[in-house]
């Protein structure tokens, strides 16, 4: 993608020259596919970001341009970043769902991210988790505490690497090191 | 089977292990208690973080560029956006004047240019190794990185300053083989390096893209790095024709 042209033809379609659209979608294609590989979002589909999310990405970009006054270029990177966590954490619901499934795991479907209503009671059991979890996330260590919250909202090890100048291991093995530390005081909390 | 590691659970969850090794490690926990209530702990602990985590949703853009354009007092913004990446960068781009949005642009095309550079030598370089010695494609993985390397340095440098490497063993020892020097290795070693050389140039426009200049370069380089006659001639009939494929493409 040449950066130049396309904040040039991004400015035409607002301008009015729609016909232009379609050619800035596939303009932008390598580029997106080169975030996609590049910030770990390669558990999207490459058909679903040339067939989908490129064409979505593009017309929000083209929105953001128009009301926040920003160049194209940097309004289609955070676009299309929002895109894909938004993807990713639906690919993780969805696989976390599997999981229960496969294993035979049964639990609360509130907990599982489930809509369905339940009795008051359960829900005021589950109200006091939340908070638990709230309080012990709260006293946590920043850094720590900033990975795990990143990691829930969608962003990738590459993602988080890149942002705090760290590997992507280590950032790996922050989350799971700080999610078990979590874990095992929630659990000691719980039981008292 | 034992039971997984912790980071074979991990991956398991993170969802980044093979369909194989997923399908293993998931009929060892259906016939082991302790590691299905260990994953049920660490799933359930997840959803309830994930819920946690999702109640302090992202503030519309609108309040976002309101809370830049009115000095940032609001303190529970403020919170958020420290602890938020892509609320962070959304305000970075807000409040940057256009010089930092004009650099911030030629940091991401240089990267991207770049990225772009590697891909398409890395193809065009795993082509040519097809082509001309399958019995070692093993080494293009294994050699990769130190041969991306030594190019770049090579083309840093400009290779008529560059010291002799009329003898395979230095460009093998350079690639990372010196225990290894054998024939086939020397070959691969040059077969890459060539073609990634090449690539780069005329990626870079420093070659025109055109089968007597491609030719020239790629005499001048693989004799450099100690090809053969034979070696040179499959190396011209390949590689001119691949580059111009990929350029196109």
């Amino acid at each position: 993608m040449d950066f130049e042209l396309a904040n040039e033809y991004a400015l035409r379609i607002l301008q009015g020259e729609g016909k232009l659209h379609e050619e800035l979608v596939t303009m932008c294609i390598p580029r997106l596919l080169y975030l996609r590989n590049t910030l770990g979002f390669r558990m999207i589909p490459e058909a679903e970001v040339v067939h989908e999310l490129a064409a979505d990405a593009v017309a929000d970009a083209l929105f953001k341009q128009e009301t926040r006054k920003l160049p194209f270029t940097i309004c289609l990177h955070n676009t299309f970043r929002d895109l894909c966590r938004s993807r990713k954490n639906i690919i993780r619901d969805r696989h976390i769902k599997d999981l229960f499934e496969t294993n035979g795991i049964r639990m609360s479907p509130s907990l599982t991210g489930g809509k369905q209503p339940e009795a008051v009671e359960v829900q005021v059991q589950n109200n006091e988790i939340f908070q638990l979890a709230k309080d012990i996330l709260e006293d946590h260590e920043p850094f720590s505490k900033k990975v795990v919250i990143q990691k829930s909202r969608g962003f990738t090890y590459l993602e988080m690497a890149k942002t705090y100048d760290k590997e992507d291991k280590e950032c790996k093995r922050v989350y799971w090191h700080d999610m078990n530390q979590l874990r095992t005081i929630f659990n000691s909390k719980a039981n008292n | 089977m034992e039971c997984p590691g912790k980071e074979i659970i991990q991956d398991y969850i993170d969802g980044e292990l093979s369909p194989e090794q997923a399908k293993s490690v998931q009929s060892h926990i259906q016939s082991c208690q302790n590691c299905k209530t260990e994953l049920n702990e660490i799933l359930t602990f997840h959803n309830v973080i994930n819920t946690v985590v999702s109640e302090d949703k992202c503030p519309p853009l609108d309040t976002l560029q309101d809370y830049i354009n009115n000095g940032c007092k609001d303190d529970n913004l403020t919170k958020h956006i420290e602890f938020c990446d892509r609320c962070s960068s959304y305000a970075w781009a807000f409040q940057a004047s256009p010089g930092e949005l004009e650099a911030w642009q030629k940091r991401q095309e240089l990267s991207y240019q770049e990225y772009k550079s590697k891909e398409l030598g890395y193809d065009t370089a795993k082509e040519t190794l097809t082509k001309l010695l399958p019995s070692r494609i093993d080494l293009l993985e294994k050699a990769w990185q130190s041969v991306l390397r030594f190019v770049l340095d090579l083309k840093t440098k400009a290779i008529e300053n560059w010291p002799s490497f009329e003898q395979g063993p230095q460009l093998v020892g350079a690639l990372g083989f010196d225990e290894a020097s054998d024939p086939e290795t020397d070959a691969a070693s040059i077969i890459l390096s060539t073609t990634l050389y090449i690539s780069q140039m005329v990626n870079d426009g420093e070659i025109e893209l055109n089968q007597q200049s491609i030719e020239t370069v790629i005499k001048e380089v693989s004799i450099k790095l100690g090809a053969g006659k034979q070696l040179q001639k499959r190396l011209i009939e390949t590689v001119p024709p691949l580059i111009m494929k990929s350029q196109r493409d």
